[in-house]
């Protein structure tokens, strides 16, 4: 082997173990000491953090958070969302918090409540971008393919002649088990590292004013006549109206002498007499009346005496 | 000298055929492994691929160029509501205006004061809605037909500022029904409140 063969073959040797460590450490990491690595895929913590820095976190319990603090938490969606807090409400064992991102002008839109959170205590710059190109598919395939050369490398059969088949199937049988332990981590949720959004948020605001109306009632079916005797004639009104609970009528007149304004407090009346007059010469009517706010519907009166006028009707004569 | 030998024959035991280095390279197939099914084949994703992104978010409503914080007086929406039932719609623009290539979803909330006249509105929005004389028609219901104003809230959806149409047309209907008891002349400042969040993906 010529000495750049070797040199490289050294290389990778050293490149995958280190990196291959590395993975081994923080996932041991990560469960023995609650640290979870975060890549910050957006830029709403800049410059603290900034696109494609590499957090490290560490979980503590809601009492120990404090405004100012920068924690990961899961949004409603299940997304990781890494902000700074700006509002601690305790609750009981957890607390309710608000967070915010650095170059945010608005708090984000839930609160989240939580019993621990992933509070940020290092950060390594850049650092992420290494984590993201590695998580690509690209990255992922190119992992396992240096692997699995590494391992063609140390095992294969120009590498000494006691390599026998037994060991090439141990190691082979080995590496899968490492992967499937890593697939099975992975699909469990247990992967003691994250991406993260230190997302951006902004809100807008649209104002508007509305007023209530009531409009007049309808005027209600009126109908008109002259009751009683010589000397002591009569004034009959009746009218009909739909059901409506909120309606109440109102009797005005002109010319009766004693004209009599009922107060229609149960909002039923529907017929009404006026005392005896002598006049026989006037108007009476009838208004619905919106028993909310007091306004009348249009009138419709009916004269009674010697004929209409003014648009009225004529209550007939007795 | 003899030292010098017996630490690099010590160092080829445990390296020179970089069997150990190999083997310790294998907790990259753990990390393989891990981000493989939780990124691309797992729903309850712990790890995402992601593409780490740059520029700054701006949702801005009817026309407005990131303004920040925005305001806007909707006044077409405002009007009188008839006591005894009666609704207004409008049409509103929501935008997403961001510098460089974002995705954020957002959400709508919708607030009124706590009297009678505040308690008795109803809202419904529609996205891709139209209006129709007071009412909003056609488009995808957001969030319960005729909820209640001053708890509405509901996520609208995502808008890209990369794609064609960078924005959504939200047709929102007020609604006083009849019966509420509200007394005529009253009135009622309805905020409604978009907000963003970027997504990263």
């Amino acid at each position: 082997m010529s000495r750049t063969l070797r040199l490289g073959r050294e290389a990778a040797l050293w490149t995958g173990g280190i990196l291959g460590t590395l993975c081994f450490l923080a996932v041991l990491g990560g469960w023995l000491f609650n640290v979870t690595p975060l890549v910050f895929a957006s830029g709403s913590m800049t410059p603290a953090y900034g696109v494609g820095s590499l957090g490290i976190a560490h979980e503590v319990p809601a009492s120990e958070l404090a405004v100012g603090d920068v924690v990961s938490v899961r949004d409603a969606r299940g997304s990781r969302v890494t902000h700074r807090i700006v509002g601690v409400d305790a609750r009981g064992d957890g607390a309710v918090l608000t967070l915010k991102g650095d170059t945010n002008d608005v708090v984000d839109a839930q609160t989240y409540e939580v019993t621990s959170a992933d509070r940020v205590v290092l950060d390594v710059p850049y650092a992420g971008y290494v984590l993201a190109a590695a998580s690509s598919p690209a990255g992922l395939a190119a992992g396992g393919l240096l692997v699995i050369g590494l391992l063609v490398l140390a095992f294969g059969p120009r590498n000494g002649p006691r390599t026998g088949p037994r060991r090439h199937a141990l190691v082979g049988a080995g590496a899968v088990a490492v992967l499937g332990v890593g697939g099975g981590l992975g699909l469990t949720g247990q992967v003691p590292w994250a991406f993260t959004s230190a997302a951006w948020t902004d809100a807008a605001t649209a104002t508007a004013t509305v007023s209530a109306t009531t409009p007049a009632p309808v005027a209600p079916v009126l109908s008109c006549s002259v009751v009683g005797t010589n000397g002591d004639w009569k004034i009959k009104l009746d009218w009909t109206y739909s059901p409506d609970p909120t309606t109440k009528f109102v009797v005005r007149s002109n010319g009766l002498g004693v004209p009599g304004t009922p107060v229609d407090v149960a909002k039923t009346l529907r017929t009404w007499t006026s005392a005896g007059f002598t006049s026989r010469n006037g108007q009476v009517w009838v208004v619905a009346v919106n028993g909310v706010n007091e306004v009348e519907s249009t009138r419709i009166s009916f004269d009674f005496g010697p004929g209409a006028g003014n648009g009225n009707k004529l209550c007939p004569s007795a | 000298m003899a030292s010098h030998r017996a630490s690099h024959r010590a160092s080829r035991r445990w390296f020179g055929r970089g069997r150990t280095r190999a083997l310790l390279a294998t907790g990259l197939l753990l990390g393989v492994g891990a981000v493989g099914t939780s990124a691309y084949w797992s729903t309850g994703a712990t790890v995402t691929g992601v593409q780490a992104t740059a520029g700054a978010i701006h949702i801005d409503l009817a026309g407005a160029q990131r303004v920040k914080p925005e305001t806007y007086a909707w006044t077409d929406l405002g009007g009188n509501l008839s006591t005894a039932g009666g609704s207004q719609a409008k049409v509103i623009r929501v935008r997403n205006n961001s510098t460089g290539a974002v995705r954020f979803s957002y959400d709508l909330a919708a607030s009124a004061p706590n009297t009678t006249f505040g308690n008795a509105l109803q809202v419904t929005v529609r996205k891709g809605g139209s209006v129709s004389g007071t009412s909003c028609t056609g488009g995808t219901l957001v969030g319960g037909a005729g909820a209640n104003l001053r708890t509405y809230s509901a996520t609208v959806g995502t808008i890209s500022s990369w794609s064609a149409a960078p924005y959504d047309d939200l047709c929102v209907q007020v609604t006083l029904p009849a019966g509420s008891g509200v007394t005529g002349g009253s009135t009622a400042a309805l905020t409604f409140t978009f907000s963003a969040t970027q997504v990263v993906s």
